[in-house]
């Protein structure tokens, strides 16, 4: 029994010793955007690759990952919320422009609930006029305390739709900036939207 | 103009001063049919209807082009909503006044004359705004969103910006393009004429003198912002000075990004030029701020001019040589465009035009070919097809001299810089390794752009970089470049590392502590193991 014990020990040893892209605590900013066939497979979360259980993982100190136009599977979508929660100093995720499900949006409400460091989300014409995705992101929003930007640019929602955001952005503590497309900034809902605590932006 | 059921109906025409010559201005007023073929109207009219009181109550009405103009306008005539607006074709605009509307509709009448109503090159034509109506006519185009209108005054506000009396009624976006447009110097004498101490800045802070968004409770970060800036603005003068002596001077576009006149918040929540800089500076170093510039300044060199001056052939070019040698020992940071990397990987043998690798498949016969990587990425022929290969009396000779002279060039100055670095310099080194060992603090790695395929040199020639320094690199950016699941694994596994050794020696050092500690299931298996020794 000792020498199992010993062995398991000496092999947790090893494997956190494996060169490992976890271990590479330089690595801050990780830029894939506009690979459309990048993780169509669930590359970098399947389970061989997981952050606990294998080889690879992201590197702990990552502080930006662009996954803009890449496209995310339901594999991809369900690891999002492990994935961000083993980088503790993520402050930026871009996922402008993924082809995205309601159960993306449920997963990413997660993130934003365990989340508190990250700073700004992209979802630059991600979401598209569903209002399971906005209650869900509303969701992850209420629970939230560290988001400062919020891009919905492109996003493909109308006046209706923002107002649940709208509501949800207000009773947050913390400012936050909602960078809308041009069109909507112009609405009369999002032109009241401004004040001490949200600003609405313009890219 | 003439009153219709108690409200000033105006027709606006084309304006007087434009020659009838060259565009029919017959179309305005009746909306007659008989529309020459260089006119840009349709013959469709709107109603823009302004002022509150019905006395005051103007309405104008004007082509459907020229108050599309207006973004506020346009978005209301084509919204999918079924406004009001979209569905009578009139708008009201309670908030303007008609002097100002009339004003702004006489600009986009002569705009849209004079440029058409979709024509991206601008013809510049004279529009005068008088000092007293300018306030007026900002507001309006502000609110109806016509940008060159906007941009008009902004410029006209920062040539007098010391004769505006209150910055009140300004919104703050026209208040940055107000700072944007004003000459860094005048900028500087009239933030120091308005506060010339802290004390008066406190004053300014509480007063109404653009500082909009000032919250109670925030008057030290405020004050701290004030001083601050006033601190950038006077480095940023000394450096302009500095910089002035030399060719290469773009401190007036840093200094530029100041943004005086909003709150701090504002200030450091938008990303300037400045902003690195002050950063810098909070920390007490001037020399790390300059270092900061620096990398902007060769950024924007390389992004915008640095192929024309590497093969102008002129002073501009020994002077870049020189300023090259001078900063690249300092740069951490440079997004390298694609047009670099291609012209890197330009070796002797000519190429066809250069031009921006397309989106296709790869051969992998052409992609291995080191000295071709242009003609690599076109996409390939398909097997079998007669088509015949191009002879060199074909291609153009002067594209591909001149190609390959800037890449010559290109090669050479970053070769002479891995020199000058003290690092061995081959002929046949690859692109990557050779900016690797030319730039030694570089820590940002950008191929964005770069088509490559698992077998491309540059993909080859990017591992094997990586895997020799797997932890210099901070940044690295693949955007676009096609990358599949097995190149970023290779990318992800030429990143790993082991452990550090210190993080090793605490992971040793935590299983050693549980062994220790009475009651771990591997302490009392070490501990039995012990009694059983003991016992025999």
């Amino acid at each position: 029994m000792a020498e199992q014990l010993d062995a398991s020990a000496e092999c947790a040893l090893l494997r956190d010793n494996w060169p490992n892209l976890r271990h590479n605590t330089r690595l801050e900013h990780l830029s894939l955007a506009g690979n459309p066939h990048l993780f169509s497979a669930g590359w970098l979360f399947q389970p061989q690759f997981r952050l606990r259980d294998g080889l690879l993982g992201l590197p702990r100190n990552l502080e930006l990952l662009d996954l803009a136009g890449v496209r995310l599977d339901n594999q991809t979508v369900e690891a999002l919320p492990e994935l961000c929660a083993s980088m503790p100093r993520l402050r930026s995720l871009n996922l402008s422009r993924c082809s995205s499900n309601s159960e993306a949006f449920r997963c990413l409400a997660d993130v934003l609930e365990r989340s508190e460091q990250l700073q700004s989300l992209i979802l630059e014409g991600t979401i598209g006029s569903h209002g399971s995705r906005v209650a869900e992101l509303c969701r992850g929003l209420r629970a939230n305390r560290s988001l400062t930007l919020l891009d919905l640019t492109s996003a493909g929602l109308n006046v209706h739709e923002f107002e649940p955001i709208v509501e949800v952005l207000r009773s947050r503590p913390v400012h936050c900036t909602l960078r809308v497309a041009q069109a909507h900034a112009e609405l009369e809902p999002l032109r009241a939207l401004s004040d001490e605590r949200v600003t609405v932006a313009m890219p | 103009m003439y009153r219709h059921e108690g409200v000033y109906v105006e027709i606006v025409t084309a304006p007087a001063r434009l020659a009838t010559s060259t565009h029919d201005t017959s179309h305005g007023a009746s909306g007659d049919s008989a529309q020459s073929s260089t006119t840009p109207f349709s013959g469709e009219f709107i109603r823009l209807q302004c002022g509150e009181a019905l006395e005051s109550m103007t309405e104008f009405v004007v082509p459907v082009e020229v108050a599309r103009c207006s973004g506020l306008v346009a978005q209301l005539l084509d919204s999918p909503m079924a406004f009001q607006e979209t569905l009578s074709r009139r708008v009201v605009l309670p908030t303007i006044e008609a002097p100002a509307l009339e004003r702004v509709l006489e600009f986009a009448m002569q705009d849209i004359l004079y440029n058409g109503v979709q024509n991206e090159r601008r013809t510049a034509f004279e529009f005068g705004v008088g000092p007293a109506e300018v306030m007026e006519v900002l507001r309006a185009c502000h609110f109806l969103h016509v940008a060159p209108l906007l941009d008009l005054a902004c410029r006209m506000l920062a040539e007098y910006i010391t004769a505006i009396p209150s910055f009140e009624s300004i919104p703050h976006d026209a208040l940055y393009r107000i700072a944007l447009a004003c000459k860094p110097r005048q900028l500087a004498i009239f933030q120091a004429s308005r506060f010339s101490d802290i004390q008066e800045a406190d004053d300014g802070v509480n007063s109404d003198l653009g500082w909009q968004s000032h919250q109670p409770g925030d008057d030290d970060e405020e004050v701290g912002a004030m001083s601050l800036m006033h601190k950038a603005i006077e480095e940023g003068s000394i450096w302009q000075r500095v910089c002035e002596s030399s060719a290469f001077s773009w401190t007036e576009l840093a200094l530029r990004a100041a943004m005086p006149w909003d709150s701090c918040r504002s200030v450091f929540g938008m990303p300037p030029l400045l902003l690195p800089f002050l950063e810098e500076i909070e920390r007490g170093s001037a020399a790390d701020w300059r270092l900061t510039y620096i990398h902007c300044d060769v950024q924007r060199l390389v992004d915008r001019s640095f192929l024309e001056m590497l093969d102008s052939g002129s002073d501009d070019e020994s002077l870049l040589h020189e300023y090259w040698m001078a900063v690249v020992p300092w740069l951490r940071h440079l997004v390298t465009p694609p047009t670099l990397w291609e012209l890197l990987q330009t070796h002797e043998a000519p190429l066809r035009s250069p031009q921006r690798p397309c989106a296709g498949a790869h051969s992998p016969t052409r992609v291995r070919d080191h000295s071709s990587p242009t003609r690599a990425s076109r996409p390939a022929t398909p097997r079998g097809s007669a088509r015949a290969p191009r002879s060199p009396a074909k291609r153009a000779p002067a594209v591909n001299e001149a190609h390959l002279r800037v890449a010559r060039k290109a090669r050479a100055l970053f070769e002479a810089a891995a020199v000058a670095a003290g690092e061995p310099v081959a002929s046949s080194l690859e692109p990557v390794a050779l900016v690797a060992r030319a730039l030694p603090r570089l820590q940002t790695l950008d191929l964005s752009h770069s088509v490559m395929d698992a077998e491309s040199p540059l993909f080859l020639d990017l591992l094997a970089v990586l895997r020799a320094e797997p932890r210099r690199w901070h940044v690295l950016r693949l955007n676009h470049t096609r990358l599949t699941n097995d190149m970023a694994l290779l990318v992800c596994e030429a990143l790993c590392v082991p452990r550090s050794p210190l993080s090793r020696r605490r992971a040793a050092a935590t299983i050693r502590l549980a062994a220790r500690v009475p009651g771990s299931r591997r302490a009392d298996t070490r501990q039995a193991v012990d009694r059983r020794g003991i016992e025999q």
